[in-house]
């Protein structure tokens, strides 16, 4: 009786394996692109095209686009096409164009949530034209790798590449996104020199990267010249002093010296002063600029809102802040003065 | 009046006849004696050949059963059992020196000599060695057993660099001599049993009193009192009655060297050694005692935990690698990172088989190339691998019959398998390697889950000599655990400390 | 019985298996930033009623039944959710479901004992993978997204205790008869070490997504677990590390099918177990609705048989 019960336990059991599925029936895709033309939503797929071949290091792709008036539908439309199960595990970029971008990406991100199957660690990036981007030609790499190494070696955040991340800073409305821009050029060149910032879920303009970086990011390598001078900040910390009155935005943070004016030696004590409150008075003026942009159009990308609220409760529409900026030289370089003139 | 002449000559006949009947009731006395000491000497009355061709009756008229009448002793053997040196020393050489002996025991220098009282206890001493020796008086048997034994020999089975290189062999009395060698102590208990009705063979077992558990004695002893077989040619036939449940993994250690013996004498545990079986079985034998061998005991501690951590991450790998490799890439690509990915892709271009198929195929193969490694003689040995070689390498893959990332993976298990002395535990882990296998197979990551939980809470229902198998580990015991599974230098600092002492440090 | 360690390990285990699968998304939108505070003091409650039972010393045949298979259906359903949502998305739920049965009805019938011993060998293995995946996700937490703190009013702060307490407490009582002579520290051991895990998930939750994204997500501790990335080499582990969770749920359902079947006959056990498979295949497993309603209402469910398993006798103090 019991080996009789076993074996039907078996046969039951053999009729399973509905989720088994061979390396060889997927189609890897690596990236997403997400644009709007006509009306309708274009998605493209960069699936990566693997072949046996003698060169290992050579990884090759070939895109497939699909279009429809809802997201979903394209999309669906966009796993048809591909002849082997689309397997979205591994998508390590999301382009969505500018278009999109304006519109509202809260679809997108829905989407890219609600479906089980997609990896939520991916890299997401705004671009003019997100077609034209994902089928660039890059050679013995995938656009996406070479995206996401431009965006790793320039941007080092820790939650750029999480959708989930930004979707909760999108749902706390006291705070705002900014994402990387991609520009592209004439001969399949792309710079990463711009971020995209947004108001809820709608982009609103782009704007120089620099200050974002030296802001928000972990690794700081930022030049900033005045009169000459230039100034790597190789280290910095951003404290939020919250007061019922003002937010105080107080930078400070370590600099290496690349390059003085000619007035300036470095043997002397009160050149530092000089030196120091130039450089301030620069990255105070540069901060200011990008604050008030951002702000001007809605997109706090400070969070000075979010904290003003978690301290008192209170949600202003504008809160007055004043960036305060104290830098320490502590690398001058090999000599101390200007060699020529 | 009585004449002169009359009186002596009277005096004469009286002496005469006193003489005789002194001599007569000395005669009759002998003859009581004798009566009341070897009471069966009514049976022998009828003739010397009578006891032979009884004997030769009840072993088939076997051509080895011999008999030899010298004066008035009659000496039967069995000659294959016997060596023909010790008859002579013992018994046939000292027959003319003694020719008129009065009592037959007198006429045997033999050792060990047994008295019978009947002529069927002769059977099992002629199949034990021993030479029956009979007059009209007495029965003896006496022990002239042949060398029928290979001599002490390194361990082949469980070999050691560091330790002693003694192993056991075919003969009870040897491996006992060598487990004496090393537990001098009077406390050392042997009780001897006899299993196999048609083979009686010598089954004893071992334990230090005052060291030992009385649980274990009486548990094994109980074990041993109910066994009933008709012969008991190895001890690996005991081992289906000394557990209570049909698992593939053994219950019981088996071991040929007399120092791992020692060591859990030592330890408390009792051993079961057999007559014509070069192992012995230790008892009880917990599964953390089968992952790592006596060598470590003879290895620095340090040195010797790496090794132990290393053999038990071996164990996992080779029960769980296989199944957790179909469970990731057929269920959970995703874990593997993105190029890595791809080439194992690339490796299963054209491979037609899928990988659950292709693992089943690879462990058959693998598991046949092991059973012909042990079964197939040296000189063949070198064809052998380079067979194996070319079918698992170069052929298989270049045929595209299976995927080169498999062979890895199938040899990885293979080569951790035989990481471990214990013939019984890479067979019995065969057996959960295949079922995780089918679970991963089935349904990916959560039935490799499950499959796992089935096998844990079998090894948790195991029993070795009614106590948990999962001993040290569940139920935990800190004080076993750094005994078998990890090791404390203990020693070396009582050492250090007593150098201390006497000024040497 | 069982002994200390193994009692610590099984009640570890007991203490979390409510939470995945609802407890985590269903406390959050209650207590929104005051998740840690109605938490802790929701396990101060809980380590103070089970002090009760323990002076109480038993609890009913009755109380018992039903609390196992309260939690036993409550574990299948989420179990069952959660694989068929993530891990194996194209195989049928009766399918996954009678893989579960399986193995649990091949642990009730192997004694207290066996099913203890595996519960001590899964406990450190399960609680240094815990640790393990929480010290992997440290970078990405944001204190900032604690506060607010006090952004509920006091019915949801008291049901938020309720509702932790109902979660963590009630399954622990299945080993209550199983105590034998331990000490209430060593009992409670068990119960302290199962919750503070819980409330480090919740901590790295709402630190990480803060309580508006992660109240709107039906498994956020899945979720968290997607965000492991050593140095881009050990990434997309979270169905290796969420299959601890399942274990710990795999431990926990073989005490509360052990606990129903020591205390029913052969024929009562077979019908509610077949009952069991049926009615959430048939109730739960083809209509969600019902799903959300289970997952709302079951930890203050938990709580109510509390005072269910509270009636009965009570056990004299011994007098020395």
């Amino acid at each position: 009786m019991k080996k009789v019960f076993l074996f039907l336990l078996c046969l039951f059991f053999f009729t399973g394996c509905s989720d088994y599925q061979e390396l060889s029936d997927i189609n890897i895709i690596n990236g997403i692109a997400i644009g709007y033309e006509d009306g309708e939503y274009v998605v493209s797929f960069e699936i990566i095209k693997n072949e046996a071949s003698d060169n290992s290091s050579e990884v090759t792709s070939k895109v497939i686009s699909a279009k429809d008036s809802n997201l979903a539908l394209a999309f669906n439309e966009a796993i048809k096409d591909s002849d082997k199960e689309a397997y979205f595990k591994h998508v390590h970029l999301l382009i969505i164009s500018e278009e999109v971008a304006k519109s509202g990406i809260g679809d997108v991100v829905d989407y890219m949530l609600r479906n089980v199957k997609m990896s939520t660690t991916f890299y997401t990036v705004i671009t003019e034209d997100s077609e034209a981007l994902i089928n660039m030609k890059v050679e013995d790499d995938t656009v996406s790798n070479y995206i996401v190494d431009l965006i790793s070696s320039n941007l080092d955040r820790a939650d750029l590449n999480n959708i989930d991340i930004i979707v909760s800073t999108i749902l706390n409305q006291r705070k705002d996104i900014g994402l990387p821009y991609i520009e592209m050029e004439e001969d399949d060149k792309v710079t990463l020199h711009q971020i995209a910032y947004f108001h809820e879920d709608q982009m609103k303009d782009v704007i120089d990267a620099k200050i974002f970086n030296f802001l928000y990011l972990n690794k700081t390598d930022i030049d900033f010249l005045r009169d000459e001078t230039v100034l790597n900040m190789y280290k910095k910390k951003v404290d939020y002093e919250v007061k019922k009155d003002k937010v105080i935005i107080k930078v400070s943070g370590r600099g290496s010296v690349k390059a003085v004016s000619s007035s300036i030696d470095l043997e002397k004590y009160k050149s530092y002063d000089e030196v120091k409150e130039v450089m301030n008075k620069q990255i105070k003026e540069e901060v200011e600029e990008f604050l008030e942009e951002t702000l001007s159009n809605d997109s706090d990308l400070t969070g000075i809102k979010d904290k003003y609220y978690k301290k008192y409760r209170e949600e202003k529409d504008n809160v007055p802040y004043e960036v305060q900026v104290d830098i320490v030289l502590s690398k001058n370089g090999s000599i101390y003065e200007v060699i020529h003139d | 009046m009585v004449d002169k002449s009359t009186y002596s000559s009277l005096i004469l006949l009286i002496q005469f006849y006193s003489l005789k009947i002194s001599l007569s009731i000395s005669f009759l006395l002998k003859f009581y004696i004798f009566y009341y000491e070897f009471p069966f000497l009514g049976n022998t009355t009828s003739g010397d050949y009578m006891i032979y061709e009884k004997l030769k009756k009840t072993f088939h008229q076997t051509s080895d059963l011999k008999h030899k009448k010298i004066g008035k002793m009659n000496v039967v053997y069995l000659e294959s059992l016997c060596s023909s040196d010790k008859i002579n020393e013992y018994i046939l050489k000292n027959v003319p020196l003694k020719k008129n002996y009065l009592f037959l025991r007198d006429v045997i220098s033999g050792p060990s000599v047994v008295f019978l009282d009947d002529i069927e206890q002769a059977s099992f001493y002629l199949m034990n060695g021993y030479a029956l020796c009979y007059d009209k008086k007495t029965m003896l048997v006496c022990e002239v057993k042949a060398d029928l034994y290979r001599a002490i020999a390194p361990p082949t089975v469980e070999p050691s660099i560091n330790g002693p290189k003694d192993a056991f062999n075919e003969s009870i009395q040897t491996n006992l001599g060598l487990i004496k060698r090393r537990v001098r102590s009077e406390n050392l208990v042997n009780e001897n049993f006899t299993i196999g009705k048609k083979s009686q063979t010598q089954v004893s077992l071992l334990y230090i009193e005052g060291t030992a558990n009385p649980t274990y004695i009486q548990e094994a002893q109980k074990l041993l009192n109910h066994i009933s077989m008709d012969s008991l040619i190895e001890i690996e036939s005991l081992q289906g009655y000394l557990e209570a449940t049909n698992s593939p993994m053994p219950t019981a250690l088996k071991t040929e060297r007399p120092d791992k013996v020692s060591t859990a004498l030592f330890a408390g545990k009792v051993v079961i050694i057999a007559d014509n079986s070069p192992f012995a079985f230790i008892l009880p034998a917990y599964f953390a005692d089968f992952i790592n061998p006596q060598g470590d005991l003879y290895v620095k501690a340090t040195n010797a935990n790496f090794l132990k951590v290393l053999r038990f991450l071996c164990l996992i790998i080779t029960i769980v690698l296989p199944g957790l490799y179909i469970s990731i890439i057929n269920y959970n690509p995703e874990t593997i990172p993105l190029n890595l990915l791809l080439s194992f892709q690339a490796a299963r271009l054209g491979v037609p088989f899928p990988s659950a198929i292709e693992a089943l195929f690879m462990i058959s193969v693998c598991s046949v190339l092991r059973e012909s490694d042990i079964r197939f003689p040296n000189s063949y040995g070198s064809s052998i691998s380079i067979l194996g070689a070319l079918i698992l390498g170069e052929t298989a893959v270049s045929a595209n019959v299976v995927s080169p990332i498999m062979i890895i993976i199938i040899g990885i298990t293979f080569i951790s398998a035989l990481v471990f002395n214990s013939g019984n535990l890479i067979d019995g882990i065969r057996y959960y390697r295949l079922i995780l296998l089918l679970c991963s197979t089935i349904l990916g990551l959560y039935g490799f889950l499950l499959g796992c939980f089935i096998l844990l809470l079998h090894l948790a229902n195991m029993k070795t000599l009614s106590q948990p198998y999962l001993y040290p580990v569940a139920p935990f015991s800190s004080k076993y655990f750094f005994k078998s599974l990890l090791k404390k230098p203990k020693e070396s600092q009582k050492e250090k400390n007593l150098l201390k002492q006497e000024g040497k440090l | 019985m069982i002994n200390k360690k193994q009692y610590i390990s099984l009640s570890f285990f007991l203490t979390r298996i409510v939470f995945l699968g609802g407890g985590f998304s269903l406390l959050i939108g209650t207590s929104k930033n005051n998740l840690l505070i109605t938490s802790f003091l929701g396990m101060l409650l809980g380590y103070f009623l089970l002090y009760l039972f323990y002076r109480k010393g038993s609890i009913s045949k009755k109380s018992i039944l039903l609390i196992a298979i309260a939690n036993l259906i409550m574990v299948t359903i989420s179990t069952t959710t959660l694989t068929s949502t993530y891990l194996l998305q194209k195989s049928s739920t009766m399918f996954i479901m009678i893989a579960f049965m399986v193995t649990l009805l091949y642990a009730a019938f192997k004694e207290v004992k066996v099913i203890a011993r595996v519960g001590e060998i899964v406990f450190p293995i399960s609680f240094f993978i815990t640790v393990l995946a929480t010290i992997a996700l440290i970078y990405l937490v944001k204190l900032d997204n604690l506060f607010p703190l006090f952004n509920t009013n006091f019915l949801q702060f008291v049901e938020g205790i309720i509702a932790f307490a109902g979660a963590s407490l009630v399954p622990n009582l299945l080993l209550i008869n199983y105590k034998g002579d331990l000490t209430f520290k060593d009992i409670g051991k068990g119960y302290l070490l199962g919750s503070f895990t819980v409330i480090l998930i919740m901590f790295f939750i709402l630190t990480i997504y803060g309580y508006e994204f992660a109240s709107m997500v039906r498994f956020p501790e899945y979720l968290i677990l997607k965000k492991i990335d050593f140095s881009s080499f050990v990434t997309n582990v979270e169905n290796i590390l969420v299959m601890e969770w399942i274990a710990d749920i795999v431990v926990g359902s073989f005490v509360c099918i052990k606990a129903i079947k020591d205390n029913t006959n052969k024929y009562w056990f077979a019908l509610i177990i077949i009952t069991l498979i049926i009615g959430i295949e048939l109730f739960f497993n083809k209509r969600y609705e019902n799903i959300l309603l289970i997952k709302k209402y079951f930890s203050y469910f938990n709580f109510t048989l509390l005072f269910f398993a509270l009636l009965g006798k009570w056990q004299k103090k011994k007098r020395h």
